[in-house]
């Protein structure tokens, strides 16, 4: 009796230590992302560019831009590897046309999930 | 008898297992424990992270909002927030030295201070993903600081709670200046160094406190323990970036938003500035010959006052002094003039076009001082053979001692030094502009702190059918360099030229400040500025 509870302890231990070790390797990315997503957030809403934008249409230019810009070196020069941005788009927060939420989407290549993430960019 | 047999028999195996069993227990619950705590902190690093993002986002909007009600300027607000107090005790509880400076600047206002609450204007949004959709409790008000805006937005999701805080201030023609705008400047920009005693400091470096635009390239001399912040702390926008320790590309990557690239060529942004400015200029005006003296009785700001030579002079030079009384412009040593009074500079701008080259000042040890509101162009060379500084900075730049109107204070510039220079309430302002001509420095003079060469204003340099367009130190080289002097070129406001020293004369300039202004005083007239979000920060 006593070995078949020593036997399910251990069971649950390891069971418990393979959760802990996931859950850990989960957090470590989950901080890498949120890391991710903050660096973004702060090169798009101090991007020169994009505030002296005036007009939709350039704006939207410079989405394009700024997908070239973050994937080929800013994201991975920063230290940062398998997150990419997936789509950039954007749309008028008020009624204003110098009023911008821009919203991106990261990806986690190791895990395919994706989370989109928002920032409020006013122009020049 | 074995081991074995003697546990058997004394029934060890019980309390062992009981012991193991113990052990287990103790370990399965501080592995959940962990796993709990690591999940939690999680959640609270992932809540707290987007709350300051929505809280950032909200500055933003409040900004903007603000900015659209074209609030009277005379308005402090009627109403109060409860939760100020709250948030400067939040603040004090931050670690970083910023939070000394806000906390400073917050100083006068407290729950029963008086603003604009733009929480309902805030909350009409909230439906919008950079508000979070609904999810979180939002809250913004706005404070007028001095000639300045704050705008304070919290956002809240059970007990977490973030701040964030924006500061609006007046941007110049719409456009707040970088400290320097040059189309090239092939100066090594070296981080600023001081030794020497408090009484005689040796300062050397460079220091642009505010952002530059060096459209050719800008060149960085740090040390190992530097960052490129420390002597533009403003960001660049150039074509390019070198520096003895870093690639561009790890500048890039390791201070992201500091460098601003910028491909193209430099003349056509250079010619916009220049088109830019004089096409804010009024466009006509009163002609004033010099062949003899005129006194203005009054001004209007939508006009020039055209001060040309008497007819027939051949490549005329003026002389111009600022000083208590206004501003006295001669023309040569004929001893004619024209005076404009400070009585009219202090209600209202002048606009002064002078058709030759003009030195100002008679000593580039002495300080002239403006008092007033001046818009001068120059058609021709400017010769600074003083140290023009407004006269509400006086004591920055003359420190008193033998009861001398001399500038004789080098800066041994400091978050202090700007944050009181900036804090002064602006009485007077100055903006100085050659057309097809240089700027040239004039250092040379007598024994003692040589060299120290301050100017308050905003300084354009326009080249002008190729003619022009350079900061010249022609006599920089032959200064006496006894006691130490470090010589120093002093800028509060901006300049801007199409070269920094194109004949490289300025190997003995030690050090070259550039603090940006954080807003203009020739607000008399409203036209001359609209309000900006200058920045945030959030916590």
């Amino acid at each position: 009796m006593a070995l078949a509870i020593l036997a399910g302890f251990l069971t649950l231990g390891i069971a418990l230590v393979i959760s802990h070790k996931r859950m850990s390797q989960e957090t470590t990315r989950a901080s890498e992302i949120e890391a991710v997503a903050s660096l973004v957030g702060s090169f798009i809403r101090q991007d020169s560019v994009l505030k002296d934008a005036s007009n939709a249409q350039e704006i939207a230019g410079r989405m394009n831009e700024l997908m070239i810009i973050l994937n080929d070196t800013y994201i991975e020069t920063s230290g940062f590897r398998d997150t990419g941005v997936s789509t950039i788009t954007f749309h008028r927060t008020t009624d204003s046309e110098d009023l911008y939420t821009i919203n991106y989407t990261l990806v986690d290549e190791k895990s395919e999930r994706e989370e989109v993430y928002h920032v409020v960019v006013s122009l020049r | 008898m074995s081991w074995f047999r003697y546990a058997r028999k004394k029934a060890f195996a019980l309390p062992m297992t009981l012991i193991l069993l113990t052990f287990c227990t103790f370990i399965l619950l501080a592995a959940s424990s962990q796993l709990g705590r690591n999940a939690e902190k999680m959640k609270s690093f992932k809540t707290s992270s987007r709350m300051q993002n929505v809280a950032t986002n909200a500055v933003e909007i409040v900004s903007h909002l603000f900015i659209q009600s074209d609030m009277d300027e005379t308005f402090n607000g009627d109403e109060t927030w409860d939760g100020m107090d709250e948030f400067k005790s939040f603040l004090s509880t931050k670690g970083g030295v910023e939070k000394f400076y806000w906390a400073s600047f917050l100083n006068d206002i407290d729950s029963s201070t008086s603003g604009f609450d733009f929480t309902d204007e805030l909350q009409s949004f909230i439906d919008d993903p950079g508000l979070g959709g609904g999810e979180y409790v939002l809250s913004a008000q706005v404070y007028k600081v001095g000639e300045r805006y704050t705008v304070v937005t919290s956002a809240q999701i059970g007990d977490y709670r973030t701040y964030a805080l924006g500061l609006i201030s007046k941007l110049r023609g719409g456009i707040l200046l970088p400290a320097v705008r040059m189309a090239g400047m092939d100066r090594v920009l070296t981080l600023m160094n001081i030794s020497g005693g408090k009484g005689n400091p040796k300062v050397t470096g460079d220091l642009i406190y505010g952002g530059a635009i060096i459209l050719g390239g800008v060149i960085l001399d740090m040390t190992a323990s530097s960052t490129p912040g420390e002597i533009i702390t403003g960001g660049v926008t150039s074509k390019s970036v070198a520096s003895d320790l870093m690639t561009q590309d790890e500048i890039k990557a390791s201070y992201p938003g500091w460098y601003t690239d910028f491909p193209d060529s430099p003349d056509p942004s250079y010619y916009q500035w220049k088109k830019d400015h004089l096409d804010s200029l009024p466009a006509g005006g009163t002609d004033y010959l010099l062949s003899s003296n005129h006194t203005l009785s009054s001004v209007n700001e939508s006009e020039l006052i055209i001060i040309s030579p008497p007819t027939g002079a051949v490549s005329p030079l003026f002389r111009a002094f600022f000083d208590d009384s206004g501003l006295k412009i001669y023309y040569g040593d004929s001893g004619n003039f024209l005076y404009i009074p400070v009585s009219l500079a202090k209600n209202t701008t002048v606009n002064v076009k002078i058709m030759g080259d003009t030195v100002f000042g008679n000593d580039p040890h002495g300080i002239s001082k403006v008092c007033g509101y001046y818009n001068i162009s120059v058609y021709g060379d400017i010769t600074i053979n003083t140290n023009i500084v407004y006269d509400y900075l006086y004591d920055f730049v003359n420190n008193g001692n033998g009861n001398s109107p001399v500038g004789n204070m080098t800066k041994e510039v400091s978050q202090d030094i700007i944050s009181n220079m900036l804090a002064k309430l602006q009485t007077s302002s100055l903006t100085l502009a050659s057309v097809g001509g240089n700027m040239i420095m004039q250092y040379i003079h007598g024994n003692f702190t040589q060299g120290n060469k301050s100017l308050t204003g905003t300084f354009f340099v326009w080249k002008d059918s190729g003619s022009g367009g350079d900061v010249q130190f022609p006599d920089i080289q032959s200064l006496s360099m006894g006691n130490g002097h470090t010589p120093q070129l002093f800028i509060l406001g901006s300049i801007t030229a199409y070269t920094f020293d194109a004949l490289g004369q300025a190997t003995d300039l030690d050090s070259f400040v550039a603090v940006a202004d954080a807003y203009v005083g020739d607000l008399v007239s409203s036209e001359f500025g609209r309000l900006g979000l200058l920045g945030i920060q959030t916590w």
